[in-house]
Parts: C-alpha cells; structure tokens; sequence
C-alpha cells in the first residue's frame, strides 16, 4: 500500500506533466496564425473576399470579374501563371464552372490573366491585369 | 463581433441540426451524461441532415431549405411516434454530487476560453487554405451550386489534384448547410468547424465524468479545447477537426463496448464508424484498428460480440460500397503501390531509412517536449480501462509514418506535409486515455458514490473486471 505523501507527489508530478502538455499546446497559439485572423475583425465583409488572394491581390480581382461574365453552367479555359495557388484559386472561385487550365482544349470562354488575346476569340470584357475572350 | 460578421443564419443553422439530431439520438443514447448526449445529438444531426441532402439530390430536385427542413420534421415526428410505442426505460443520466473544485472550474475554464479564441479567429476571414480550395471547399462549393454531384469531380483529369478519392461527407456538410442558409459562403460555412470543437470537448468531458469523474472530464475539457495545434485557423477548411470529432466518439462507444453490448451502444459505435469513415480515410482505418482490438480484447465474447464486431464494419463497408457505386474505382495518387512488386523491393530499406531519418531529426525533436510530458505522466499514474485505447492509436501512428514510406511524391515530401498534422487529429482521443488515468484522483465522493443510472444495462459477465470504473459501467 502506498502511503499518502507518495500518492500525493504522484499527482502533484502528473499534474505537472499534464500542464507541460497542455503548455505545448498552448505554445502554438502564435502571432502568426491567430493574431492576422483577430485583426480581420474589424474589416468589412467586401474585403474579406481578398484575403486568400494575399500572394496576388489583382489575381482575385480578375477572377471575380471572370466569375461575374461566366455562366455557371459553361466551361472555361484559363491561362494562369504556374503555382498551385493560382490553379486552386480559380477552380474554387469559378465553382461551378468548369475550368480549363492552358488554352489547349477549345472552349466558348478563355480568360487569360496578364496577357494578351488571342486570335480566333473576340474580345468579351478585358482590364488592367487580363482579358476575357469568347468565341 | 457586429452582427455582419457572426454567422446567425449558419449559427441556428447548426442548432436545429442539433435539435433534430438529439430527438432522433434519444433512441441510442440512454444512460449517457449530457454533454455527451450534445455531442450524439450533433453528430447524428449533421449525418441526417447530409443523407436528406443527399436524397434530394440523387431525386434530381434541388434541396430547398423549406424541402429540407420538412423531411426533418417528418423523420422527428416519425422517430416520435416509434419511441412513444417502444420506449420501455426512461432516460437517465450521471448524477455526480457536490461542486466542482477549483481545479475543475480552472480546467473548464481554459475551456472556455480555448472555444472563444479559436471560435472568433474561424470566424474572422473566409476559409483560405489549400486542402479548402482544391480539395473540400471545390466540391462543396460544386455540389451546392450546381445542385447535383457531378461526375466530373471524380473523373475530370483537369480536376486530378483534388483528392477524387477521398470521402464526400465534408463537401456534402458544406454544401446541405449551405442549402439552409441559401448562399454560398465561406466564411460563415467555418462555423462548423467550433462547433466540432465544442461537440469534441463535450464528447470528451460527458464520457471521462460518467466513466471516471468530474476531475477528469474537466481537465480533458481543457486540454483538447487549448490543444492550438489543431484548432488552428490553419485547420479551418481541412478534414481533421472534423475527424477529431468522429474519432473521440469511435473512442468513447469503443470504451463502452469493451465492458457492455447493448442495442444502444451497437448503434452508437455504428453512427460513430459511419461518421468517422465519412470524413476522411484515417476514420476507416481507425475504426478497422479498433475492430482488432475489440476482437483482441474480448476472446471470450466472441459469440456476442459478433454483432457489436458488424456494427463496427457494416458502416465501414456501406460507406466504402456506397462511394464505389457513386464514382467507380479511384486510385490515389498520393501512394505508389508498384514498391510492393518484388522487382521494387530493394527500394524500401531505402524509403524506410529516409523515414526514420526525417522522423528523428524534424518530427520527434519537434515533439520532443509533449513526449517528455506524457511518458513522465504514465510514469506516475496507474494503469486505467482506457490504456487499450492505446494500442489502435499507436498503431495508427505507426500506419501514418509506414505510409510516407509509399509517397509518390517523395518520403520527406509526405512526411512534412502531412504526418504531424494528421497525426494532431489523434490528440483528443488520446487526451482521454491519459484523463482515464487520473482515476486515483477523483473525488472521494464520486468514487464512494457511483452513479448507477448511468449504467447501460449489461448482461451477466462470466470474466469481468474488477476495477471500481469497470463494476460502475457492469453492475
């Protein structure tokens, strides 16, 4: 049978070993990845939109236009610069389109982002940072 | 928070899922604390809530939110009528006397506080991250807008870098709440994932203070809620929130199962399979493993525990039947399988030395102090009923590190971007087998005073256990 003070440091060292755990844990809690969340807040909700578009903020500008001339149910074709970041972004925003990435399948719509137009399209809308064309 | 940014419309959204949930979970959660039976009632609510969804749009009808909310309404009134007639035995509940010490006040504390933080931070920017986008947000956002599942997103080789292979029920979640509310929007959609941290903790908590004691559920409470690793705004739009979810509640009916079989509990382990292997495919794993273990730790049960084995694997197998049926076969291309092939063979030592490598010189020094602290706490606290929790849960790391050994992409690739962070997903189910431990620290009241009601009914055990935890849950 153990006696009392050893029954009582063994919780006590449990629970500082539950508390170093839970400190880990805390320890994530970092400027980094809660503070820039915090401070969006205080933002209004029209530019929360560009949020995930930090790595090119006129990126998300392009494609919310594209989305606004697009029918959902049509399929497009776009020319992106190569990353993850820009495919995923535009298959997401343009859901539920289908998106096209390079201009290698013909289709009725080709958004081309910070480039020029193509021949055998026609020009649907075009801006500062890319242009719409239809064919 | 102004009203533009909380969610009110996704918030009662929840809440009614919530509510039909718990009037359907009354059937199969008897016995069981409160909190618990919130955290049934939430996950039966949302697997409801998605399969009505998901009736409307294999009709061919867009799912309306007054065509949804009508179909849970008939499903309540019909549950109603049937509990009416076959309900024998009230509902009770753990009754634990006395008030909560300052230890526990200060552990539900931190709670509380833990649910706040990582609740304003979800809520506080659209759901950003790459598994969102190309993975669970893409399909959700596709399915709800374009009203159906369209077969392109399992076969569209422009669309081959979003998972076709994974399970739907998180795609389909976002996209059936969204049928409510009637819009589309990412940033609301992130309620879901504090409400999975909430219904994690009261999960937890309700299971360790009918189980073991208010102390225990208390501190679990605590350290899953301020667990920031995993409830992140980094893991707003990923799967393993939610899983986390589906996981604890694989854990605590596993826990029962292992001392009972009742009705109740098959239905329990069954809802929590479904929901798990739903998620993602670390739940089915994850429910496989337990299942060993239930045939592990019960030799002597196999006759009955038969039937508590099929209501493990049945869900498992509907679920994996029900995704080939609706998609076809899919490979993923996370995995090169060919290194199984014996003219590959001489590649793994290779692969498996790269894995250690990684593992010993970023992951566990990385991890370093958390293992400190849970190899000093098994060091200092007995044994508990929950330790067998320990083994599917070691073995599902081991499965996780095993399987980097077969990346496609590269050993060190998949190690660094997805190890650590699935393995996170474990935590809260693991936090419970060390709370279990803290059975030598209860109350004394508790322990004198066992709450009987609380017992699922159990037939008569010819090699029971003998512990006070164990004669509380088998009278």
């Amino acid at each position: 049978m153990e006696s009392s003070g050893g029954v009582k440091a063994r919780r006590t060292v449990a629970g500082i070993a539950l508390s170093l755990l839970a400190a880990v844990g805390l320890s994530r809690f970092s400027d980094e990845t809660f503070v820039p969340g915090l401070r969006a807040l205080s933002r209004v909700p029209s530019r929360l939109r560009a949020i995930g578009f930090a790595f090119d903020p006129e990126y998300g500008a392009f494609l919310f236009a594209v989305a606004a001339a697009v029918p959902p149910t049509s399929t497009v074709a776009l020319e992106v610069p190569a990353g993850e970041r820009y495919v995923y972004q535009a298959a997401y925003t343009l859901a539920p389109r289908r998106v096209l990435f390079g201009e290698q399948t013909p289709t009725e719509f080709l958004a081309v982002y910070r480039g020029e137009p193509r021949v055998g399209y026609r020009i649907s809308w075009k801006m500062p940072n890319g242009v719409l064309l239809r064919r | 928070m102004s009203a533009s940014v909380f969610p009110f419309g996704m918030g009662l959204t929840i809440v009614w899922v919530t509510v039909v949930g718990f009037l359907i979970a009354r059937f199969f959660t008897g016995g069981l604390s409160k909190a618990e039976r919130v955290a049934w009632s939430f996950a039966c609510g949302l697997l409801v809530h998605t399969a009505l969804y998901g009736v409307f749009l294999g009709l061919g009808t867009r799912p309306r939110p007054t065509k949804i909310l009508a179909a849970e309404i008939a499903l309540v009134l019909i549950t109603l009528v049937i509990w009416r007639r076959g309900s024998s035995r009230p509902l009770a509940i753990a009754v634990h006397p006395g008030h909560p010490s300052v230890l526990q006040r200060l552990c539900l504390g931190g709670a509380v506080a833990g649910i706040l933080l990582f609740l304003l931070t979800a809520l506080a920017e659209p759901m950003w991250t790459t598994d969102y986008l190309a993975i669970w947000g893409l399909k959700g956002k596709t399915i709800f807008l374009a009203a159906e599942v369209p077969h392109r997103l399992f076969h569209d080789p422009h669309l081959f870098w979003s998972h076709p292979e994974y399970p739907l029920l998180l795609p389909l979640l976002f996209a059936s709440l969204s049928a409510i509310v009637g819009e589309w929007n990412d940033r609301t959609l992130a309620l879901l994932y504090p409400a999975c941290q909430v219904a994690t903790v009261f999960a937890a908590y309700g299971f360790l203070k009918r189980r073991v004691s208010r102390l225990a559920g208390s501190v679990a409470a605590g350290l899953i809620a301020l667990f920031f690793p995993l409830y992140s705004p980094f893991n707003v739009g990923m799967a393993e929130i939610p899983l986390a979810f589906g996981l604890v509640l694989l854990s605590c009916a596993f826990l029962d199962a292992l001392h009972a079989d009742t009705p109740e509990l098959r239905l329990r382990l069954a809802i929590a399979a479904l929901f798990s292997a739903a998620i993602k495919r670390e739940g089915t794993l994850f429910g496989l493993l337990l299942l060993f273990a239930l045939l592990l730790f019960q030799p002597s049960r196999r006759d009955r525990g038969c039937v508590l084995l099929m209501s493990l694997a049945l869900p498992i197998l509907m679920h994996g039947g029900f995704l080939m049926l609706l998609r076809g076969r899919i490979s993923s291309r996370d995995f090169d399988w060919t290194l199984l092939a014996p003219e590959r063979w001489t590649e793994l030592p290779v692969r498996a030395r790269e894995l250690m490598l990684r593992l010993v010189s970023v992951e566990i020094p990385g991890a370093l102090l958390a293992l400190f602290a849970v190899a000093l706490f098994f060091f200092v606290t007995r044994a508990s009923f929950a330790d067998k929790l320990l083994y599917p849960l070691a073995a599902q790391v081991t499965l996780y590190a095993g399987a980097c050994v077969f990346s496609a992409f590269g050993v060190a690739w998949l190690v660094g971007t997805s190890f650590a962070r699935v393995t996170m997903a474990l935590f809260p189910a693991f936090s419970m087998v060390l709370c279990a431990r803290l059975e030598g620290a209860a109350e004394a009241s508790v322990r004198s005073s066992p709450p009987a009601d609380a017992l699922p009914p159990s037939p008569p055990r010819r090699d029971g256990p003998t512990s006070p935890t164990s004669r509380r849950l088998c009278p």
